[in-house]
């Protein structure tokens, strides 16, 4: 089934830092793809790069990244966790056994030996976060409002183009839209204090 | 591919090889065959510099201006200012907006009580009237954005004007494949984008004018005070 790109949820702006269309800059993409972590023992997060068509990220096809004018980029973020309740019920158990509670050290242990047992059989917990690009424009749409998706991309475009995207703050964006020129008077700028709110006329 | 292992000095580790890399630095840690060097390769050390980054010279955000933006736009709203023009690829584009559903007011201090108001027509609330007399700031707002065909709902956030509960309205009808479908949202999307920047241009322009914003916050205050 072919993925189409979501009408709702939420958005933050950024603005694209590189002149050239990100099509120029595939391999980059390519180098920073998806890699999974299915056989992982241990708890981990890995994000990459994918394309809407291929989840894998094992190809990378310009055509399926287009959108009209826009180019949509997708970034899958796997998670590896062991689930609190199977930690849960083993200590339970392990305390019973003994009769008493266990020692930090021996807790650390135990939950040493379940990441071991478990994790490898264990399948990874996938979400996908959509970019929509326009680089004439010089915007990166990120489709996502979390703060987790946004430190997420931000780190993973940093990795791949060693620039950061900067998002498009309400001071950045007067400053970006009225010009440099005004970057002084923006900066000056200080809240207005309303006379109905001291009280006056 | 950015991989975090489990362990607090992994991740205090990882992120501050992060940093390093931002910062295009290195630091050395270990002795002997055990020693390693952590942050920017050398070929992101060599890498020119990003002649095109724009950077703004300051780290404020000026959440402010966007509260104050979205106050503005209420004000324009209930004056009867309700429609901008865009350029488009085909034109200038009209656009239409509309405050429903949602308002939330953020207080002055933190320790204050937030105020939400939901459904129907807020702005018109006396609670409204009374929240924004107090002082309290636009937090939230629901807007209805019509440009030309293409018409959204989306709830800005004033300090960071991020976009929440968009909803981008029905695909175009000459839409027949998967790929039509995502081209007309990604259109959409870049609609509702630029219509939102071309009202906070508006806004902006009359906010860095000293004698511009002088008359428009004389009026806003008039209009809060009714």
């Amino acid at each position: 089934m072919v993925a189409t790109l979501r009408k709702g949820g939420s958005a933050v702006t950024f603005t694209w830092p590189i002149g050239s269309d990100l099509k120029d800059r595939i391999a980059n993409l390519e180098k920073h793809r998806f890699r999974t972590i299915d056989a992982a023992a241990s708890e981990e997060v890995s994000a990459g790069w994918c394309t809407p068509q291929d989840p894998s990220g094992d190809a990378f096809n310009a055509e399926e990244m287009d959108a009209g004018d826009a180019t949509w980029l997708r970034i899958r973020i796997d998670t590896k966790k062991m689930p609190a309740d199977q930690f849960a019920m083993r200590l339970a158990a392990e305390e019973r056994a003994k009769g008493k509670r266990l020692t930090a050290r021996e807790r650390r242990e135990l939950k040493d030996q379940l990441h071991e047992q478990l994790l490898p059989r264990l399948l990874p917990k996938t979400s996908f976060v959509d970019l929509l690009l326009w680089t004439e424009r010089r915007r990166v749409v990120l489709l996502a409002g979390s703060k987790a998706a946004r430190d997420v991309a931000r780190e993973l475009f940093f990795e791949t183009y060693g620039v950061p995207l900067e998002q498009l703050t309400p001071g950045a964006m007067a400053v970006e839209m009225l010009g440099e020129e005004c970057d002084g008077d923006v900066q000056q700028l200080q809240p207005t204090r309303w006379p109905a709110a001291k009280g006056g006329k | 591919m950015v991989t975090q292992s489990g362990g607090h000095a992994r991740n205090a580790l990882s992120k501050l090889r992060s940093e390093l890399k931002k910062a295009g630095a290195t630091m050395t840690i270990g002795r002997g065959e055990n020693r390693v060097t952590i942050g920017a390769t050398e070929a992101e050390k060599s890498a020119p510099p990003a002649a095109v980054q724009q950077s703004f010279g300051f780290d404020n955000t000026h959440g402010f201006l966007g509260e104050e933006f979205l106050l503005w736009l209420w004000w324009k709203t209930e004056e009867g200012v309700a429609e901008w023009g865009m350029p488009g690829p085909s034109g200038i584009l009209s656009i239409g907006v509309a405050m429903d559903d949602l308002l939330a007011f953020a207080p002055n201090h933190d320790d204050e009580t937030r105020q939400t108001l939901r459904d129907g027509t807020p702005t018109c609330t006396p609670e409204a009237r009374a929240a924004l007399r107090q002082g309290h700031r636009i937090a939230k707002a629901k807007l209805t954005i019509a440009v030309d065909s293409h018409q959204f709902t989306a709830t800005i956030d004033g300090a960071t004007l991020a976009l929440s509960g968009v909803r981008l309205g029905d695909d175009a009808e000459d839409c027949e494949s998967a790929e039509d479908r995502t081209a007309d949202r990604a259109e959409s999307w870049g609609v509702l984008v630029h219509a939102i920047e071309t009202l906070f241009l508006r806004f902006c322009s009359v906010r860095v004018s000293e004698k511009d914003w002088k008359t428009e916050a004389a009026a806003i205050a008039q209009w809060m005070g009714r």
